[in-house]
């Protein structure tokens, strides 16, 4: 049962990666990219319940983080039109 | 037993709120209103997840490090949404234009 859980959260994140390709604007792809990182930490909580292991959860916390200083920067970065 | 069966039932529950949400990503026109459906509804079912693996495995180390990571994701999930959303009114995106695009729905 958790199986299926783990392959339509798959298929459901490369659905969101449709936005990516079609977005009219960047920021368009910068959401799809957000929500596409937001689905992945969840399949990596079920495969941490699927496998028992404790490590993914560190794995899942360490891409969260990084997800959110890279949006964050990238935001700012397409806000500034290229000035840092 | 029983504890793993009604887990697994909130992960479902979790998983058709992150469907509808998708839905809810191909189904508007507007930017804005694509980053309220997909952002809210996303925050909605990680959170709804997150239950469902704590009620699975009780009270262990892994329970407490999926308390710490839902933790860390409602507090970064908003956030990174008003950075783009305030990127995007700032840089110069405004409601109009896109509006003429989709004048046939």
């Amino acid at each position: 049962m958790i199986d299926v859980v783990a392959y339509s959260l798959a298929a459901l994140a490369v659905l969101t990666s449709l936005r990516i390709i079609i977005g009219p604007t960047v920021w368009d792809r910068l959401l799809g990219f957000n929500l596409m990182s937001s689905k992945l930490i969840m399949l990596i909580v079920i495969c941490a319940i699927i496998f028992e292991k404790n490590f993914l959860l560190d794995i899942a916390l360490t891409y969260a983080l990084l997800g959110f200083v890279s949006t964050l920067f990238i935001a700012r970065f397409v806000r500034d039109r290229g000035r840092i | 037993m029983i504890r793993e069966t009604i887990g697994t039932i909130i992960i479902c529950i979790g998983v058709l709120f992150v469907a509808i949400g998708v839905f809810g990503l191909f189904r508007f026109n507007n930017f804005f209103d694509r980053i309220l459906i997909g952002s809210k509804i996303d925050t909605v079912g990680f959170i709804t997840i997150c239950t469902g693996a704590l009620i699975r495995s009780g009270l262990t180390w892994f329970s407490l490090k999926v308390l710490l990571l839902m933790a860390v994701v409602m507090i970064i999930n908003p956030v990174i949404t008003h950075a783009i959303a305030r990127s995007a009114y700032h840089g110069g995106f405004r409601l109009k234009e896109e509006d003429s695009d989709a004048s046939g729905d």
